[in-house]
C-alpha cells in the first residue's frame, strides 16, 4: 500500500485543514550497500511510512536496490520488514544456513572450486530476500528508481533505470566471489558499492532535499585476537575502502540528511541476526525522524511574498570541506 | 648513488612525487624516477602507497634509477635466481616467515629485511629526501602516514595486502596496505610543493577470452582494482594533482613481477610523457 501525504484510508483522501504550502519539499532518497546491515533500511523507510511522507525517486546501491525495488513498487516498510523477517528465521533453511556461515566455511568451499565463477546466482537470493508482489519491471514501479550497479570491464558505475528490475537488482548486488555477475545489454555487472556505495550524488538535483542511509559499517576489533582471519580481512579492507570512498565523495557534495546508521558490529552476510541489525538501527530511525521533522517544519511553511523575488545564493564553500552544519563522522571513536 | 650535481629544491620549484600502489605494475615507477635522474631535479618530497612506498623510499635513499633498474631486473630475471637469493638469505628459516597460526600469509616485515637492499635499513631521517609511506589503520577505517622511525617496517606495513601479508602493528595502531585508503597518494603532498607528480598503476580487470566469465580469484582481484579506481576518481574530484601518469601497465598482474623486462618497456610511452610535461613545468616555473 502507498502511504500518501493527506491520505488515511485507501482511495478515500481526507481534504486536509489547510492547503498544504506549495513549498513542501520533495524529497530523494539514498538507500547505501552494505550487505545484511542494509537490513536497517527498514527501519528508515519506516520513518517515512510513519511521517506519511514519499521520496519523489529513489536511488540503491547493493542491499539498498533490494529495499529500494520493494519500497518503490508500493510495499509499506512494515510489509517489508515482514516478509524478511520470515524468509531470514524459518522458511529458508538451506539459504539460512549458507549465508548465516559467516562465510568462512563457503569461502573454503569455494577454494576447492576455484574454476567456478561464483556460488550463487544473485537472483536466488533475490527470490526469497523480497516479497512477490515486487514489481516485475520498472515501468510498473510507484517511486521512479535508480540502481547502480558497476561495469566490470568498462570499472565504472552504471545507472539502471528501465527493464527488468529483479534483474537488476541482482546486478546491484552481485559481490565478486559469492554471486556470479550479470549481464545486462552486454555488459557484465557487479555490485554497485565498488563504483559508487552510497548513490546520493547521482540525485543532485532531484528534489528539494537528499536524504542518505550509510550502512557501510566499520571494521570492529575483535576480542583478544590481535588480527582476524585472512578472509575476515578482505571482506573489511574493501569495506575500509568503499567508506573511504563514500568520504571523499562528501567532500564534493553533501547530502541534505546523512544518517551514519551504527552497524558496525554486523558482518556482510550477518542476515541470520536480523534482529539485532534492526535493533542496532533504532537510534538512527530517531535521528532520521528528528531531521526529517525538522526539515519539513522548517521548509513547509507558506511562501512569503518576497521570497518569489530570486535571492542571490551563497555559493558552495571552494575549498571542498564539507560543510559543518551536518558533517557526518565517519570516524567513531 | 644521487648524482651531486643534481638542482636541490629551491623556493617556487618543489616537485613533490607521489607513487601509488600496484604490487609488479609498479615495477613501472622505475622509469619515472629515471626522469628526475634524467633532468637533473631533486623531488622535494615523496610519498608513495605499497610498491610505490618501496619504490620511493629506495630512491629518496640515494638509489638511482638506473640503479633500481638494474638490480630489479637481475632480481626477477628469473625464478631460479631469485629462489636461490631468496633462500639464502632465509637465515631464521621458513618459520620466520610463515607462522602456524595464518598460513600462507607472510610476515611483511621479515620479507622487506630478506629482499630490500642495505641501503634501505635505516629511519626516516636517515633519507636524502623527506618520504612518506601510507598505510590504512584497520579498525580506525583511516589514512595513516608514517614519516618517522625505522623505515621497513613502515614499508611492510604500507604493504601489507590482506590475504597475502600480515598486517603490521605499529605504535599500537593495526596496519594493512595503503592502497585501500589512498592508492595514489598525491593529497598529501599537494601542499608540501609547487608542482605535484603522481604516478598511477592500479591495474583493470583482464578479459578472458571468449567472453567468459572471470575466475573467482580474477573477480575478487578485478573488483578491488575497481574499487582502487573509485576512490582515485572521487579523489581527483577533490583536488588534483598537475601531472598525472598512467604507464601503460595496468594489464599485468599483480604477481606479474618475473615480467620484469616487459612492464619497464610498457612503461617507456609513459617515460617520455613525464619528461615532457616535467620539462615544461620546469621551463615555466624555473
Amino acid at each position: 500500500m502507498v502511504i500518501e501525504p493527506g491520505m488515511d484510508t485507501p482511495g478515500k483522501r481526507v481534504e486536509p485543514k489547510k492547503p498544504l504550502p506549495a513549498t513542501r519539499p520533495t524529497i530523494a532518497l539514498a538507500l547505501g550497500g552494505g550487505g545484511a546491515r542494509g537490513l536497517a533500511h527498514i527501519p528508515m523507510l519506516e520513518v517515512f511510512d510513519e511521517l506519511g511522507l514519499k521520496p519523489k525517486v529513489i536511488a540503491g546501491t547493493s542491499i539498498g536496490a533490494v529495499f529500494g525495488a520493494a519500497y518503490a513498487s508500493g510495499l509499506s516498510a512494515k510489509l517489508i520488514r515482514a516478509h524478511a523477517e520470515e524468509a531470514l528465521s524459518q522458511r529458508f533453511d538451506i539459504a539460512r544456513q549458507l549465508l548465516s556461515a559467516r562465510s568462512e566455511p563457503v569461502v573454503k568451499f569455494l577454494n576447492f572450486l576455484p574454476l567456478r565463477s561464483a556460488l550463487l546466482k544473485p537472483e536466488a537470493l533475490l527470490e526469497f530476500m523480497l516479497p512477490s508482489s515486487v514489481a516485475r519491471d520498472f515501468a510498473e514501479l510507484k517511486i521512479p528508481l535508480k540502481i547502480i550497479a558497476t561495469d566490470y570491464y568498462g570499472q565504472e558505475q552504471t545507472i539502471l533505470s528501465e527493464g527488468l528490475l529483479r534483474t537488476a537488482v541482482a546486478a546491484s548486488m552481485a559481490l565478486p566471489a559469492l554471486f556470479t555477475p550479470v549481464t545486462i545489454n552486454g555488459r557484465m555487472l557487479m555490485d554497485g558499492g565498488l563504483t559508487n556505495p552510497l548513490p546520493f550524488d547521482i540525485l543532485g538535483g532531484e528534489a528539494d532535499v537528499t536524504v542518505a542511509i550509510d550502512v557501510s559499517g566499520a571494521p570492529v576489533m575483535p576480542g583478544k585476537r590481535p588480527h582476524p582471519s585472512a578472509f575476515a580481512m578482505l571482506m573489511a579492507s574493501s569495506q575500509i575502502m568503499q567508506r573511504t570512498i563514500v568520504r571523499q565523495k562528501l567532500m564534493v557534495a553533501q547530502p541534505d540528511i546523512y544518517i551514519d546508521v551504527e552497524v558496525d558490529a554486523y558482518y556482510v552476510l550477518d542476515f541470520h541476526r536480523f534482529k539485532d541489525i534492526m535493533a542496532a538501527a533504532a537510534p538512527a530511525k530517531e535521528q532520521l525522524r528528528r531531521q526529517l521533522e525538522r526539515v519539513l517544519s522548517t521548509e513547509t511553511l507558506d511562501t512569503l511574498p518576497s521570497a518569489t523575488v530570486s535571492q542571490p545564493v551563497a555559493p558552495p564553500p571552494s575549498h571542498g570541506l564539507p560543510r559543518t552544519r551536518r558533517l557526518p563522522s565517519l570516524n567513531r571513536d | 648513488m644521487l648524482d651531486a650535481g643534481a638542482k636541490s629544491p629551491k623556493l617556487g620549484q618543489r616537485i613533490a612525487l607521489a607513487l601509488g600502489g600496484g604490487s609488479a605494475r609498479g615495477l613501472a615507477h622505475v622509469p619515472m624516477l629515471e626522469v628526475f635522474d634524467e633532468l637533473g631535479v631533486r623531488p622535494s618530497v615523496i610519498a608513495g602507497t605499497s610498491m610505490g612506498a618501496i619504490c620511493g623510499a629506495a630512491y629518496a635513499a640515494g638509489l638511482t634509477g638506473a640503479e633500481m633498474r638494474e638490480q630489479l631486473t637481475a632480481l626477477f630475471a628469473n625464478r631460479a635466481y631469485f629462489v636461490r637469493r631468496f633462500a639464502g638469505k632465509l637465515r631464521g628459516g621458513f618459520s620466520a616467515l610463515w607462522s602456524a597460526r595464518m598460513p600462507g600469509v607472510v610476515d611483511p616485515v621479515t620479507l622487506f629485511e630478506m629482499l630490500l637492499p642495505e641501503a634501505m635499513r635505516c629511519d626516516f631521517a636517515a633519507l636524502k629526501i623527506p618520504f612518506l609511506a601510507i598505510a590504512a589503520d584497520f579498525y580506525g577505517i583511516e589514512q595513516v602516514v608514517l614519516d618517522k622511525g625505522p623505515l621497513i617496517p613502515a614499508l611492510a606495513a604500507s604493504s601489507a595486502l590482506p590475504s597475502l601479508a600480515r598486517p603490521v602493528v605499529l605504535g599500537g595502531r593495526t596496519l594493512i596496505d595503503g592502497g585501500f585508503v589512498n592508492p595514489v597518494p598525491y593529497d598529501v603532498v599537494l601542499d608540501r610543493a609547487d608542482v605535484t607528480v603522481a604516478v598511477d598503476v592500479t591495474g583493470m580487470p583482464r578479459r578472458r577470452p571468449g567472453g567468459k566469465l572471470p575466475r573467482t580469484l580474477d573477480a575478487v582481484t578485478g573488483s578491488t582494482q575497481i574499487l582502487f579506481h573509485s576512490l582515485t576518481r572521487a579523489k581527483l574530484k577533490v583536488a588534483a594533482p598537475q601531472i598525472l601518469i598512467r604507464p601503460g601497465v595496468g594489464a599485468f598482474g599483480a604477481m606479474d613481477y618475473f615480467k620484469v623486462k616487459a612492464i619497464l618497456a610498457a612503461a617507456q610511452p609513459a617515460k617520455e610523457d613525464l619528461k615532457r610535461k616535467l620539462s615544461q613545468v620546469l621551463a615555466k616555473i624555473g
